[in-house]
């Protein structure tokens, strides 16, 4: 076999070359982990941080003894009248803990959320080192103005996490961004179940309420942006960043999936 | 080929999904989850609760699984298709085809992993409480992209 003939190794005498190959290499060489199993987990931060939430006030209210019962798991609802609740199965507990947070109040509802996100923003700013750390020769990290930080989120850290890139980022050059992404991996296949429910819906407002349950899910996104621009020296209290469903335009909305589109917005204050 | 009807089983032997076509060739005729339909669904289960005991009890354990997959009648076919998480799936048909292995294998596959597993929404369990089980259940699945999925699927086979 001649050398030429073997991709990447070149004998070309640049050393570019070889440091991609070399980079792809190491990356092969990673543990791989099953995607869904990933996503599972990543689903599952969402109910659990309410489950957390909700034991963590009911150690402050009562005695002790509560509080450990707390932890197992055939009443993670404790404080809850309902005694079908107390006996309710550890199986379909995070679609219980889902629908709870749902109707939970603002105060609560936001604490969980600000649980969900700062997970995500721990996350975040292991997964940008952990991509410094990998050597891609494609990306720099040199004198990294904003927006090469945002195409480094849109482009490495999503596919990394979700397996795909960010469809669209859009900015106006000073600190506003928008990053949309069409179908987010992790919801897509989610369906609100109206036979969980305990009144009937109709079919508007089980869509209202479908976009109310998984409006935690997009904290978790959300910490991840936060987490990886501080890492990158952007402090985070000088970013703001929002999820919001976006409209997918017609032609995508066809092909199924989750019937909403996701649009981060993010405004970095300088300064 | 026609299909009659399709169910699912869970493993509390409650009827979780059910939707039966009462005119062939209309494809939006029948029932959907129907209470109507709890008489039938229970005798279907103890006909093959009862033959799929008997059946383990004449097999060879070392022979390994030995699940019922086709009962025939004299006007229709059952066929089964157990998962080892203890889900049944049944799909009443005529006569015009002999295996239906691989559609219900694709409706376990492609459409309740998809839109029951992985959907966060929806429970994997639907007993609720312990009250549920025994065949005392009566939550069924209910979300429209499962039922548009199990349409889609099973719609062209009506003809």
């Amino acid at each position: 076999m001649s050398q030429a003939s073997v991709p990447g190794v070149a004998n070309d005498g640049t050393g570019a070359v070889s440091q991609q190959r070399q980079y792809e290499l190491e990356q092969e060489a990673m543990p791989k982990l099953n995607r869904t199993v990933f996503q599972m987990v990543l689903n599952e931060i969402i109910p659990m941080a309410y489950a957390v939430e909700v034991s963590k006030t009911v150690q402050k209210d009562e005695t002790g003894e509560v509080a450990m019962g707390s932890l197992s798991l055939e009443s993670t609802v404790p404080g809850d009248d309902n005694t079908a609740a107390r006996r309710m199965r550890s199986s379909v507990m995070a679609v219980y803990n889902l629908a709870k947070l749902a109707e939970e109040d603002e105060d609560k509802y936001n604490s969980v959320l600000k649980r969900i996100e700062s997970l995500g923003t721990s996350i975040g700013s292991k997964i940008s080192d952990m991509l410094i750390f990998a050597k891609n020769p494609s990306i720099s990290f040199k004198n990294m103005d904003l927006l090469s930080v945002m195409k480094f989120i849109c482009r490495d850290v999503w596919k990394h996490v979700f397996g795909k890139q960010i469809d669209n980022l859009k900015t106006n050059h000073r600190g506003t961004f928008y990053l949309i992404d069409l179908d987010y991996a992790p919801i897509q296949d989610f369906t609100v179940e109206p036979s969980v429910l305990e009144e009937q819906l109709s079919e508007e407002d089980l869509q209202i309420y479908e976009l109310k349950l998984v409006e935690p899910f997009l904290q978790f996104p959300v910490g991840i942006i936060k987490g990886v621009l501080h890492s990158l020296g952007h402090p985070l209290d000088k970013v703001v960043c929002l999820a919001t469903y976006a409209d997918k335009p017609k032609e995508k909305s066809k092909v199924g999936g989750f019937p909403k589109g996701i649009n981060f917005h993010v405004q970095i204050t300088n300064n | 080929m026609t299909v009659y009807s399709f169910w699912i089983f869970d493993r509390h032997c409650n009827c979780v999904f059910d939707r039966e076509w009462t005119i062939p060739s209309e494809a939006r005729s029948g029932t959907l989850n129907s209470r109507q339909n709890d008489d039938t669904a229970k005798l279907l289960y103890g006909m093959l609760f009862s033959l799929q005991s008997i059946t383990n009890k004449i097999a060879d354990p070392a022979m390994g699984a030995n699940n019922v997959q086709c009962i025939t009648m004299g006007n229709f076919r059952v066929h089964a298709f157990k998962t080892a998480s203890g889900l049944w799936f049944l799909l009443l048909t005529d006569f015009k085809q002999q295996n239906y292995s691989q559609v219900l294998q694709h409706l376990y596959s492609e459409v309740y992993v998809k839109y029951v597993v992985h959907n966060w929404l929806s429970p994997v369990d639907f007993a609720f409480t312990s009250d549920e089980t025994q065949g005392q259940g009566f939550r069924k699945i209910h979300n429209r992209r499962f039922v548009a999925a199990v349409e889609s699927v099973l719609q062209p086979m009506l003809v």
